[in-house]
This record gives structure tokens, sequence and C-alpha cells, in this order.
């Protein structure tokens, strides 16, 4: 047995439980993709954690095949009853609550999004770290370089393969960046609609290749690999396959004996002392107490929408904008991927409800080309995307498709012979673009409510549609019988949080610095998907991983070094 | 994208309907909560134009109309009169424009296609139908779909575990390992 393997075992033993008046070495606010990471990192490094959680802890018992549950209900992610949202095109606009599907969906428990994702795990690739100097600007928006590049990312995503747990089939992509480690497992089983997407990319000239996901193949690290069960995107995982960090990084973490994960612990508000020094975070239990807990540094990985609306709610008469905000960007530049979509239905059955979503992507239109008039570029996959019931309301059939009678019926038992071709794509980073507090609306803990302020930019709009007619060539090629498409349109709800804290050298143009530390407060750092200069092409997950292995190691050295 | 249309849904439910649902789980009695006889025969007839039976079941098999039920007295029980109100004038429409008929099962499979657009922009048929929708494809437990007739119309199976191959078009693609 791995040694890897025992720490797994050791998980029944009590994890250390830390007083509020302790003064921990890093209080981390969120469990996600990157607060995950940076608990077992810094942990596993021999520092006092604990991380604050606003939802609840749940394991692998708990999740269900339950589509009305998840998607309609809300059980692990959104919340509008409890936590509303509101949502304007501009500033211009007064933002409406949207209280059915708020704009920013995210899960709420141990694991955060990691739990509930699809796991799509693409690596950003070395063009998207230096298009501002490629393309030395575009009208409306601060496309600008990362202050790090692929190079220096790239050890930390091959932690990410190997010690999240990534399937997938190194060299097969054309457009592969660098790597210095193959997969650790192999790529998941190809479905029907892999084939397919194979054969049309085939006939156009292009390469569809295994898809890198987030899912166990084989035993690994303890886990067993993926049953195909089909209920990955929107649910959580029932045999822990997915490697979300609710069963990778978080065990490991509290098998230290150093962190504490803690869950219904919603954070309101972080403390600041006369030298300018964060102190720890003010937070409600479950019983609505509120209480600080105290620690030497604290790290927000709340995400993208969470970590500025944080920000904003610490204000006070010598942050009057907002803590961390001298450069006045914090909750701007939000970028959340475009997407385009196309149906297809095929004479024989895929049978695509079965297994994990993605089984193939293409990268031939991941740069951008300025041939083609406007900047972006993305990646296409293809996919079921629906369960039965929003197969019903809107899967069937384009938006004006028969809704009743013979006709619906017999779109609806298309069910098993169509899959969907999707583009997932650049957004610009474009400052009116936000995450802000609503001055009216609050939450049910009487605090004031994410308001979110989107508007694609035109060239995202052209890239969507750029995508969407390659999806449409894709599915024609690889011998659809039905083709259909949804319309490109302004993209108003979204589950990739991005850019609102984004990184820089300049504290005049950034909110953090390339160690993840705020240009403002010494020992505040921040990373998750805010902390992003570029959007990537979609699934951002990876990165947002790969970041927080970075940080850590980084943050890490400073406190050894005594230079927090 | 998917995500634009999910903002046609209705409001999601309170906690209390969860517990609500724990407190009848098991095999639900084919009772009715909110709605009398007469109203939930008529919103079975409704449920029945839109998802028909034919030689697969319908919404009339999967049982659609307690799943509406239930939704009405639950997490949609703020809509409940409106639902009903929005019912009567259902009927009321119909009736004044197909000769006193009581009933959408009094007209021919045309007749209702044509009268159904010039209801569609309702309120009440909107909801009608969404609920229609999603109480033939929900899970059974929430009190349509009744023993998955309505999956078993998709073609849509749940089990806990699948193994390739999945579909006609990857039956080459997995060699002896399967």
């Amino acid at each position: 047995m791995r040694r890897r393997d025992v720490l797994h075992l050791g998980l029944s033993e009590a994890t250390v439980r830390y007083r509020d008046s302790d003064e921990v070495d890093f209080v981390i606010v969120g469990s996600g993709a990157a607060g995950g990471v940076l608990a077992r990192e810094l942990s596993l490094a021999g520092f006092s954690v604990v991380v604050l959680e606003q939802g609840p802890r749940l394991g692998e018992a708990d999740f269900k095949h339950d589509e009305y549950a998840y998607w309609f209900q809300w059980e692990i992610a959104a919340d509008p009853a409890r936590n509303p949202q509101t949502f304007r095109t501009s500033e211009r606009e007064e933002a409406r609550v949207r209280p059915r599907v708020p704009p920013a969906i995210y899960a709420r428990l141990v694991g955060g999004s990691s739990v509930h994702f699809t796991a799509n795990f693409w690596r950003l690739h070395p063009v998207d770290f230096v298009e501002g100097t490629l393309w030395s600007g575009v009208e409306g928006a601060s496309l600008v370089d990362w202050p790090i590049t692929y190079q220096e990312l790239e050890p930390y995503y091959a932690r990410v393969d190997w010690e999240v747990g990534v399937s997938g089939q190194a060299g097969a992509s054309p457009f592969e960046p660098p790597r210095s480690r193959p997969y650790p497992m192999p790529p998941v089983a190809v479905k029907s609609s892999g084939i397919l997407l194979e054969k049309g990319c085939r006939e156009m000239g292009w390469t569809a290749f295994p898809a890198p996901m987030a899912i166990a193949t084989e035993s690994f690290r303890g886990r067993p690999g993926c049953i195909h069960c089909g209920f990955c995107m929107g649910f959580g995982c029932e045999v822990r396959a997915k490697s979300s960090t609710l069963v990778t990084m978080i065990p490991e973490a509290e098998a230290t004996g150093r962190c504490e994960i803690r869950p219904e612990s919603r954070v309101v508000g972080i403390e600041i002392d006369r030298s300018g020094r964060t102190t720890g975070v003010r937070y409600l239990d479950r019983d609505r107490t509120e209480r600080m807990q105290r620690g030497k540094s604290v790290i927000l990985a709340a995400n993208g929408a969470e970590t500025p609306r944080l920000l904003f709610l610490s204000e006070s008469s010598r942050h009057p904008d907002g803590l961390a905000n001298s450069s006045g960007l914090v909750g701007k530049y939000l970028m959340t991927n475009g997407q385009s979509m196309v149906g297809a239905a095929f004479e024989h059955e895929l049978n695509d409800f079965k297994s994990v979503q993605v089984t193939r992507i293409m990268h031939d239109f991941y740069d951008s080309d300025p041939a083609r008039g406007f900047y972006g570029g993305g990646g296409i996959d293809a996919r079921l995307f629906y369960h039965p019931m929003l197969w019903g309301v809107e899967g069937y059939g384009p938006p004006g498709a028969p809704r009743w009678g013979a006709e619906y019926k017999a779109l609806l038992r298309d069910y098993p012979r169509s899959m969907f071709v999707n583009g997932h794509t650049t957004s610009l980073p474009v400052e009116t673009n936000s995450i802000s507090l609503d001055p009216d609306v609050r939450d049910a803990w009487g605090y004031p409510a994410i308001r979110m302020t989107y508007r694609d930019h035109p060239d995202d709009l052209s890239t969507m549609r750029f995508m969407q007619e390659r999806s449409v060539e894709i599915a024609e090629a690889a011998g659809a019988k039905r083709v259909w498409r949804y319309p490109v349109a302004n993209t108003t709800i979204t589950a990739h949080l991005l850019g609102t804290c984004r990184m820089g050298k300049e504290p005049a143009a950034s909110v953090i610095d390339p160690d993840h530390r705020t240009h403002d407060v010494p020992n505040l750092f921040i990373c998750d998907g805010s902390s992003m200069v570029t959007s990537g092409r979609g699934q951002p997950t990876m990165t947002i991983m790969a970041l927080a292995f970075r940080a850590a190691e980084r943050i890490g050295g400073l406190a050894r070094r005594g230079e927090i | 994208m998917g995500w634009s249309v999910l903002a046609a849904q209705f409001p999601a439910a309170a906690r209390a309907a969860r517990e609500a649902r724990r407190i009848a789980s098991g095999e639900l009695p084919r009772s009715l909560v909110v709605l009398s006889p007469a109203e939930a025969a008529e919103v079975e007839e409704i449920s029945a134009v839109i998802i028909p039976t034919d030689d697969t079941p319908g919404a009339r098999e999967a049982g659609a109309v307690y799943f509406i039920d239930r939704a009405l007295g639950d997490f949609l029980s703020p809509e409940a009169d409106r639902f009903r109100a929005g019912l009567s004038d259902f009927g009321q429409r119909l009736s004044s424009s197909h000769g006193g008929a009581s009933s959408i099962a009094d007209l021919d499979a045309a007749e209702a296609s044509s009268f159904l657009r010039s209801v569609q922009d309702t309120w009440f048929f909107n909801l009608c139908w969404a609920l229609t929708v999603w109480g033939t494809f929900a899970d059974p437990s929430h009190g349509g779909n009744r023993d998955q007739s309505g999956w078993s119309m998709l073609g849509f199976e749940d089990r806990h575990a699948w193994q390739p191959p999945f579909g006609y078009y990857d039956a080459g693609a997995h060699g002896d390992s399967g």
C-alpha cells in the first residue's frame, strides 16, 4: 500500500479543533478548489490552519441522482431563497433580483464547486499568459499579460495531475502545452459523443482528442475509478471518483492534525488593526452567533463573487471603498467564459446519459487569429448536457420548437440519439463587468446581496458565434440527421467567476501581487478564480488549483522567512 | 446556452418543502392535496395534450398531475389560488371558443393544438406546461414519473453504474477490456 493510502485510512480519527481565540497561522475562507489545496499544502508544511466554509459538510452517501433536488431546488448550489443575487447589464440599469436562477452559480458545501462541477480539466496554454503583448490592446478591454508565465505554473499543473488526480492522454492533442509528466491515469472510456466529435472533426480536417478530466479512471490514492453513472455535472460523486477537494485535499489536510475544516461558518468581515494588518475574520456560526477567528494571516479563497463581496463588506472609515481596494479594481474585470451550443440528433442511439459528460474535445481554434477580425478563441466538446427534466424544458429543440402534442413528443424521444456540440470561449476583461454589493437587497443573514453587472464584449459574442458555426459544421460532418442552434446571447448566468481581484505587479493596476498577497494589507492573501488576469478558454478549475499549489508554496515561504 | 434558458424556471423550493417530502417519503399516496378531483381531472387532460399517450406512455401515465398537485401544496403554495383561477379561466375560454366544451378532452388533437396556441402566452398555461414536463421526468419520489414511465418513454434509465460500450457509435471502440 502506498503511503498516501495510509493517510486516507486515518480519516476516522478526530481532527484538530481550535478555539476562536487561538491565533492560528492561517485562516482560509472557503474550502473549494483553491481553499482545499491551500489547506492541505500549508498544513502539510507545518502551519496551523482553520478553514471556514459557509456550507455544510456532506459525504458521498449524501449525494443522489435527483435532478429536481439539485437543478431545480438548488440543494447544494445557488440557494436563491436565502442568498439572493441581482443582475444588470450596465451601470445605467437598476439591478433586479433573479429569484429563480441567480447569475452566479456556485456550490455551498465543504469542497465548494469542485464537488458539483463537471470536472473538465484543461490547462491554460502559454499564449493565455501573454496576450496583452501579442494583441497590444483590444478596445474596450484591459487585455494584459499575467505577471507569471505558463512555464512558471507548469510544475503546479503537474502536481494537480498527480496529487489531485487527472485522467487524460499526454501527446494526443497537437496543440498541447508543454508538460513535464504524463497523466497519472488513462482517459475516461470514450462515449458515442466522443466518437462522433472525432468523426466530425476528422471530416473537417481538425483533431478531437481525449479530454483531460478530474475523474479517477482507476483506483487512485485510495479512491475507486469511475463507474459511469452519468451524474457528474451539478451532482456530487457517490463513489469519490470525481477529484473534488472534498475527497482529495481536505482529508489529507485533516490528517496532518494541524488543519480544522469548520463548516456552516459564514464569514462576514475581515478585521484590521491600527497598523493596517488583519487580525482574523468575523463569521456567523450555524446558530447565527457572530464569532471571530484569530489568525496571523488570512487567505480569501471564496470564489470570484464571494471574495470581492467580502472585501466590500469589510469597508471601514480607513477603507471606505472596501478592503485592499486602493486600486479601485476589486470586483472589476469579471470574466465568465463564453458559451455556444448546438444540438445534434443521430440515427442510432448514443445513450450519452451514461458516464462522464465529456470524453473528447478539440482545440484547433484555441488561439486567437487576427484574420478572423476579432479577438478570441476557444475549444469545443460534445456532451449530452441535459438530464431528463431540463431536456424536456429546453434541450429537445431550439426556441420556437413545438412544445405539445405528437410533434413535441417525437422531439423528446430523440433523447438517447442526441448530443450537444458546445463552444467554450474567451471573455475579455472589461472594467464595467463587475461584482459589487447591491444597495437594497440583503441576504437571509441581513448582509448586502451580490450584484452582478455583465455585458459581453462584442469580440466575445463574435467568438461565440464563430465557435457555433464550427460546431454546426462538426455536427453535420458527423452525420447528424437533425441539427439545432441556441441563439448566441449576452451571458446572464455563469459558473465561472474570474478576474475580480486580478494579479499584477503594479499596485495601481491590480489587487494582488504575484505571491497572491494583497498590495494593501501585508498579511491578507487572495487565491481563487478572482486572481486570474485573463479568462482562458473555459474550464478554469485546473488553473485555480495550480495557482493554489503555487500560492501555498510562495505564502509558506514568506511565512517561514518572517516576511509576512 | 443551457444556463440562459434555465432562467425560465419557476421559484426554487422553500426549505419546508424538503421537510414535507421527507414526511411523505416512500410510495406516495395517489391522493390530492390542493386540487379538487374535477380540477385535477382537467389538469390531467391538459397534460395529456402536452405529452400525449400513443404506443408509449405520456404525461397521463406518468401521473404528472400528482406532481403538479404536490407542487401547489408546497413550494408553489403561494401561487395555488392563482393557478386555480387560471385553470378556471382556461375552461371558460375553451367553452366560449368551442361551443360549450367542458374539457379539452372534448377536442380532437388538431383543435386542441389550435386552442393551446391561443393561450400559449398565458401565465397559467406556461406554468402548467412546465410542471407537466417536470412531473413527467422528475425522479419518481417527487410524485410524478410513475414507475419511471416518463424516463422509459425518453429512453433514459437511472442505474448506479454502467459499463462500456455505452451506445451504437462507441460499440467498436472499447476492445477486449470493455
